[in-house]
Formats: C-alpha cells, sequence, structure tokens
C-alpha cells in the first residue's frame, strides 16, 4: 500500500514537472524529396503503458507531502476507474496506435515494420530512446514515445473539464541510428500550453466538467480516446 | 491597523499586481488596407528582401517582419490588388527555408506562399493549410532540392482561401494564487498552484507578424548540439 502510494506520487511529481515544461524534441521537419529512398520503416517498441488520468495545476499538491498524498489517493481511485473502463471496452491505445499509424502511412507509401525486441530502453522525459543501434531490413528507423494518453483536465474546477489527451514525440532516424531526419511533437489537448508543439484541438464533444460525468459518459467517453488516438497518428503521419 | 495586516495587505497586492491586464476579445480577421495608386502591375518591380542560407550547422538566423509593414501592393491580373511580399534566394540547394507565422492577439498572418524563377514566374505555392498548427503559431518548411534550383523568389501574400476563418485553440494555463494569512506576531504567505482552461479563436488574417530564415539541407548528427533559433533582425 505505502510502496504503491510513493510510486504513484513519483509519477505525479513526473507528471507536474512534464506540465511546468514539456520539453519537445528540436523540431526537424522531414524532407520527403531527400529521402525518397525511404520506403521501408522500422518503428522501435513503444513501452507498455495503461491510459492516465491527471489534473495539471491540482492546488492539492501546493500544500506538502500530505496534502499531494490526499490529492493523489483521490486521483489513483479516478484512474483506476479510467483503465477498468477502458479495459471492459477493449481499448488498448498502443494496439489502437499501431494499427492507425500503419494505415495512415501505408496510405503514404510506406511500410512499417514493428520491432518487438528492445535493445535500448532507457528514455527521455519525451518517451524517446536516450540512444540507437542500427537496425536491419529497413530504410530508416521511427521512434514513437506516448507519454501520456488518458483523460487531463487543467484545474480541478468544473469550467476545467476532461478532455481526452495525448502526449506523443517522434524521431525518425537513419538506418543507422546515426542521423535525425525527422523530429517533433504532437499534443492532442495542450493542457500544458505547450508552445512549439504541433497542435491539435480536442473534439468538444468528448469534455467532462466532473469525474462524475466522466464516470457516467463509460463507453462514449473510451469512444473519446479511440478519437484522439487516431487524429494524431494521422497528424503524424501527415508530417512523414 | 496593527503592522502585520498592513504587511499583508501591501504583500498581497503586490503578488496579484501582475495579473490585472485584460485584452480585448477579437472578433473578426484583420484585412489589409490597400491604396490602388501604390500598386504596381509587375512582381519584379517590387524589391526583394534578401534571404541569407545559414550553414547547416549553425543556428538558424530568423528575420521577423510585420507582413503590414513589409508588404507592397500588386495588381493582379484580374484587377484585384493583392499585398505581397517578396524574397530572394541565393539559389543553393538543399536548402530548407522555415516561415513562422506568429499567433498574436487572437490574429495570425494566413499565408501562402509562392515560388519563382529568376524571370518571376510561378513554379509551386505552397497553401496556407499546409502551415502546422503549433502552440504560438503556424509553421511550415519548404525545401528546395536539386530538381528547384531554378527557385529565386519566395512570395509572401495572404491566402485568400483561409483568410476570414477562425481556429479555436484550448489550452491550460497554470498560475500561483497566493494567500496570505494574518498571525499574532506576523505573518504566514504562500501560494497555491491553480489552472484554469482558456479556449481562444485566432483569426486567420491579411496581416500579422511572421520569420523567416534559411539554411542548407543537412540531417543533423543524433546527440550533437541541437540548433536554436536566433533572431537575426527585425523591421
Amino acid at each position: 500500500m505505502t510502496r504503491s502510494l510513493i510510486r504513484s506520487l513519483a509519477l505525479s511529481l513526473l507528471l507536474l514537472a512534464l506540465g511546468a515544461c514539456v520539453s519537445s524534441p528540436v523540431q526537424q521537419a522531414y524532407n520527403r524529396e531527400m529521402n525518397s529512398s525511404i520506403k521501408r520503416i522500422a518503428v522501435l517498441p513503444m513501452p507498455a503503458q495503461n491510459v492516465r488520468l491527471f489534473v495539471f495545476n491540482n492546488p492539492g499538491y501546493s500544500f506538502g507531502l500530505i496534502g499531494m498524498a490526499i490529492a493523489e489517493a483521490n486521483r489513483n481511485g479516478k484512474e483506476n476507474w479510467l483503465q477498468k473502463t477502458a479495459a471492459d471496452n477493449d481499448f488498448s491505445h498502443s494496439v489502437l496506435f499501431r494499427e492507425l499509424f500503419t494505415a495512415a502511412m501505408l496510405e503514404r507509401g510506406y511500410e512499417l515494420v514493428w520491432q518487438d525486441l528492445d535493445h535500448n530502453n532507457k528514455r527521455d522525459a519525451a518517451g524517446l530512446h536516450k540512444k540507437y543501434s542500427p537496425v536491419t531490413g529497413a530504410d530508416a528507423q521511427l521512434d514513437i514515445g506516448l507519454s501520456f494518453v488518458g483523460y487531463a483536465a487543467a484545474g480541478a474546477g468544473k469550467s476545467e473539464p476532461y478532455r481526452p489527451t495525448v502526449n506523443l514525440s517522434a524521431r525518425l532516424l537513419s538506418a543507422d541510428g546515426k542521423k535525425v531526419l525527422y523530429s517533433d511533437m504532437v499534443l492532442y489537448h495542450n493542457v500544458t500550453n505547450n508552445r512549439s508543439a504541433l497542435i491539435l484541438e480536442p473534439d468538444p464533444k468528448y469534455q467532462y466538467p466532473d469525474f462524475d460525468d466522466l464516470e457516467a459518459a463509460g463507453a462514449d467517453a473510451i469512444e473519446g480516446l479511440r478519437i484522439a488516438v487516431n487524429q494524431t497518428a494521422s497528424a503524424l503521419a501527415k508530417q512523414l | 491597523m496593527s503592522r502585520a495586516p498592513r504587511i499583508a495587505i501591501a504583500l498581497l497586492l503586490a503578488l496579484t499586481g501582475a495579473c490585472g491586464s485584460v485584452r480585448p476579445t477579437v472578433q473578426s480577421a484583420q484585412r489589409m488596407q490597400l491604396d490602388p495608386g501604390s500598386c504596381v502591375t509587375e512582381i519584379k518591380q517590387i524589391p526583394a528582401t534578401a534571404l541569407h542560407t545559414g550553414v547547416a550547422a549553425e543556428d538558424w538566423k530568423f528575420q521577423v517582419f510585420a507582413f503590414q509593414q513589409l508588404a507592397s501592393c500588386a495588381r493582379a491580373a484580374d484587377g484585384s490588388l493583392v499585398p505581397m511580399a517578396v524574397f530572394a534566394t541565393d539559389g543553393r540547394v538543399p536548402v530548407e527555408i522555415r516561415v513562422i507565422l506568429m499567433v498574436d492577439a487572437q490574429i495570425a498572418f494566413a499565408a501562402a506562399v509562392d515560388l519563382l524563377d529568376a524571370e518571376h514566374q510561378l513554379l509551386r505555392t505552397i497553401p496556407f493549410t499546409d502551415f502546422s498548427r503549433r502552440g504560438a503559431s503556424y509553421t511550415g518548411s519548404v525545401f528546395l532540392n536539386e530538381q528547384e534550383q531554378q527557385v529565386r523568389y519566395l512570395v509572401l501574400r495572404p491566402d485568400s482561401a483561409s483568410v476570414g476563418t477562425a481556429h479555436s485553440s484550448t489550452s491550460g494555463i497554470g498560475r500561483q494564487v497566493p494567500y496570505v494569512i494574518p498571525i499574532p506576531g506576523g505573518i504566514i504567505y504562500g501560494s497555491v498552484a491553480t489552472g484554469s482552461e482558456k479556449i481562444l479563436s485566432t483569426w486567420l488574417s491579411e496581416v500579422g507578424s511572421f520569420s523567416i530564415a534559411a539554411r542548407e539541407y543537412a540531417p543533423t548528427e543524433f546527440g550533437s548540439k541541437p540548433a536554436r533559433a536566433k533572431r537575426a533582425g527585425s523591421r
């Protein structure tokens, strides 16, 4: 119980830090013409993660460890509900993203080869690998970090509703892992007020002023996440 | 009045003073006023601003402009008046030209970019819809590779298909709300983190600020020091 709370607090502190200054990877647009020989892309493994629920700028976190523990216990219960509802509705964002992104990239003339074995699994705050090894059987390698998929609110009040939120960072490298061909960040719902990332506006149909409203929406709320993942996958494919 | 409450009030005022200004909400796109008498009939009559190409390893050196101050008026073949800003490239390839259309006070310049050859003939147009929406701007990269080494001019002009429309943006704003509690013999003060949601419309307009820079294109080495954006100058 204590261990789980400490782990939860650590995760929340990480999210708070992310909220304060989400470090976007250095933006590099993709030069399609110069890289026209790239058709087959190895996608590096993405870490298995559950959906999350988070209230940014939660006043509870301002009242020391006790305030944080109370806020965190409250958030944890809500997040558990979201994770159970996602499972009940057969929603796995990593599976869905893989399916949708593969289709979107195929439309643009790319074949994706999804890797299963992660040789270098150390990642930065954006969810991207800290180092790369060469890949074989592909013209380039794509690193995707889905650092947050779930529901997030900008504050604790009713006028800061929970909205579907996706934070994605991506980096395309040469097959040897030495040259960066593309790098950017895509945010569906700019809850952290990031100034430089690509921004996708959240669908206003899926906004819930209170957790009770989110809970009442049930499967509909999960549909909001499906749309968010779909739009994020399309937006990334469009950049390549 | 005892000393502690007076200090408390002064501190509260000092802490909240920064949050006083409120900007009026913008309700429509801004159009550019053109004087027909000043319009030229050929693009070549418009003075071009030189676009210096930096080397790949250098930082981006952006030139910043207000379109309404830089633009000249040209009369199109159909008689319509078009404000435009012309930039001259040095013909080097491969080059990445980055254009950043800033969102400021709910206004953004909805630009289309025309690529012209040395004779000012149109080769290609990049519409505003090819720009990507970012937190505080719309950005676009134009790559000039071997196949486009005849490009000599870039013309920025309002994209009539996009001007007049508005984009909504939802973002979270974090802030610290100060508290001051007088206690016997002193005060307790601190701040509480709180957040609010802001939904703003950005009106795509014929005016607005933008920055532009050109740099030789070469993929960067992973792990090398990232190139940062710098302002080279402004008008």
